[in-house]
């Protein structure tokens, strides 16, 4: 019965033995908890040691923001607006035969397109801060530029703490801004509406984002009819995971085109954007992944406009549109 | 300062030493990969320095030994699972945490299947990518203060001799 010979020796203890006991007791879980808050008074005040250090500038990443909110030169817009369809098809074909491993490789889900003015709709949910967005929108310049044209595209950048990749911006951003969205761009097409809205937060920050129902809220305050559809229609997908999201007439991509940052040779991070422009005029190395990549987003247009748009008829396109992505 | 006594007897063997650093590996090992898991194929990023996640896995570890070892002296067997657990449990929401939140399948499929809407799914994305590195040093501070816990606790049942941990007779 050890229990029993336990308290019978405690009964035993002379009382100023017990009372030590139970005072050294005491003193062990006060300097326990002194410890404990101490540790965590010390970490707390590293948080903005370390948060700073995270936020500071980086030497490593890419160009910072150069050029940040200047429109493309012409030159440059004409990469884009003009790309060769040769381009799009034997980058096409190159996926196809199973080339570009980082390219493709999301759950694409089916619904009733967004129809504005008898044209379906392309919707994106971004933000300026998101990597993924950044390398994001180059395949998306491409493949929109099949069915109509920029009249302008800005220069912009992920975030700094983000990855700060080069990449473009449907309008020019408010970088400094603590908590903004853009809705718009300067795109034109017969055959589709485009309906980007970027989430617009500090650049020398990390990724940040707000819930769906922030965008909600602002859409209602511009009274667009179009990009409350929108809104609405992200938000009873029920199919958000994170940015950028896309949805290409009847098809919902939820997550990027893939994850092109690099060609083996050169990380996306460290390139300038006139680099990239200028693989892309070449349609080698990043540049033709994200020709690649164009190619699903063009082929989920031409499933939604019954492939009436010049592009649908590239071998490539409806090879790809049987496959899936 | 008795958290720190028995601190220096359990981590003066050889054994827990190398335990720790074990575990530590097999952590950022764990971490890493959840990272990576977050972004199918291709490049993933974290984007939570790399010394907080060296801490984590660190913190998470030495956790876990403790645990170990005081199961082995017959300390509370109940109270180590749960703290194994937790180390564990931190690990891996490190690994959740510590990528680009730009993008969370894994979260994100986990909240659908409770029945959570977007809204709510975009709720979490967003307060993982605002507060990233908060939630990261609230995970080290857990492991730090359990394991400091832990250790004063083990006074109750083990004694240092000779530098080493012993169970108190009964």
């Amino acid at each position: 019965m050890p229990q029993s010979k336990k308290r019978s020796s405690v009964s035993q203890q002379p009382a100023h033995i017990a009372q030590l006991k139970r005072t050294i007791r005491t003193l062990t879980i006060i300097s326990t908890t002194a410890l404990m808050i101490g540790i965590v008074a010390i970490l707390l005040a590293a948080i903005p040691i370390v948060s700073a250090a995270l936020k500071g500038p980086a030497p490593n990443f890419g160009h910072t923001i150069a050029g940040i909110n200047n429109p493309l030169t012409p030159s440059q817009l004409a990469v884009i607006n003009n790309a060769s369809n040769s381009a799009f098809e034997a980058a096409g074909e190159a996926f196809l035969s199973g080339n570009f491993s980082n390219v493709g490789g999301f759950q694409r889900v089916n619904t009733t397109p967004l129809i504005i003015n008898g044209k379906p709709s392309v919707v994106y949910l971004g933000a300026i801060s998101c990597i993924y967005c950044g390398e994001n929108r180059w395949a998306m310049a491409l493949a929109l530029s099949r069915f109509g044209s920029f009249s302008k595209l800005y220069i912009g950048y992920s975030a700094l703490g983000d990855g700060d990749v080069p990449t473009l911006y449907w309008l020019p951003a408010a970088y400094n801004e603590t908590s903004g969205v853009n809705f718009g761009s300067n795109y034109s097409s017969s055959y589709i509406n485009f309906l980007p809205i970027e989430y617009i937060s500090p650049i020398k920050s990390g990724f940040q984002m707000q819930p769906l129902s922030f965008f909600q809220q602002k859409v209602n305050q511009t009274q667009d009819t179009g990009y409350s559809q929108a809104v609405n229609m992200i938000i009873r997908l029920n199919s958000f995971q994170g940015t950028p999201y896309t949805i290409w007439g009847n098809s919902v991509v939820p997550g990027a085109d893939g994850s092109i940052f690099s060609n083996q040779t050169t990380q996306l991070t460290n390139m300038t954007h006139q680099q990239v422009l200028n693989q892309i005029q070449a349609s080698t190395g990043l540049g033709s992944a994200e020709y690649a990549a164009a190619d699903l987003y063009i082929a989920m247009i031409c499933e939604s406009i019954n492939n009436a748009a010049p592009v649908c008829s590239l071998p490539a396109i409806p090879r790809i549109e049987a496959k899936g992505y | 300062m008795r958290s720190f006594e028995y601190f220096k007897a359990l981590f003066g063997s050889r054994s827990a030493i190398l335990t720790t650093l074990v575990l530590a590996v097999i952590y950022y090992i764990v971490i890493e990969y959840i990272v990576k898991l977050g972004f199918g194929t291709g490049q993933a990023f974290v984007t939570v320095p790399q010394i907080l996640i060296y801490t984590l896995a660190i913190s998470a570890a030495a956790l876990l030994t403790i645990s170990l070892h005081s199961i082995r002296l017959s300390v509370s067997k109940a109270r180590n699972e749960a703290e194994g657990i937790l180390s564990i449990a931190t690990a891996l929401i490190g690994g959740v945490v510590a990528g680009c939140n730009c993008e969370v399948p894994i979260v994100a499929s986990l909240l659908y299947l409770l029945a959570f809407n977007a809204t709510t799914v975009s709720s979490v994305i967003s307060f993982l990518a605002n507060y990233q590195l908060e939630i990261f040093v609230l995970l080290i501070i857990v492991n730090v203060a359990v394991s400091a816990y832990h250790l004063s606790r083990l006074s109750s049942s083990c004694t240092i001799k000779n530098g080493r941990l012993v169970p108190k007779r009964r």
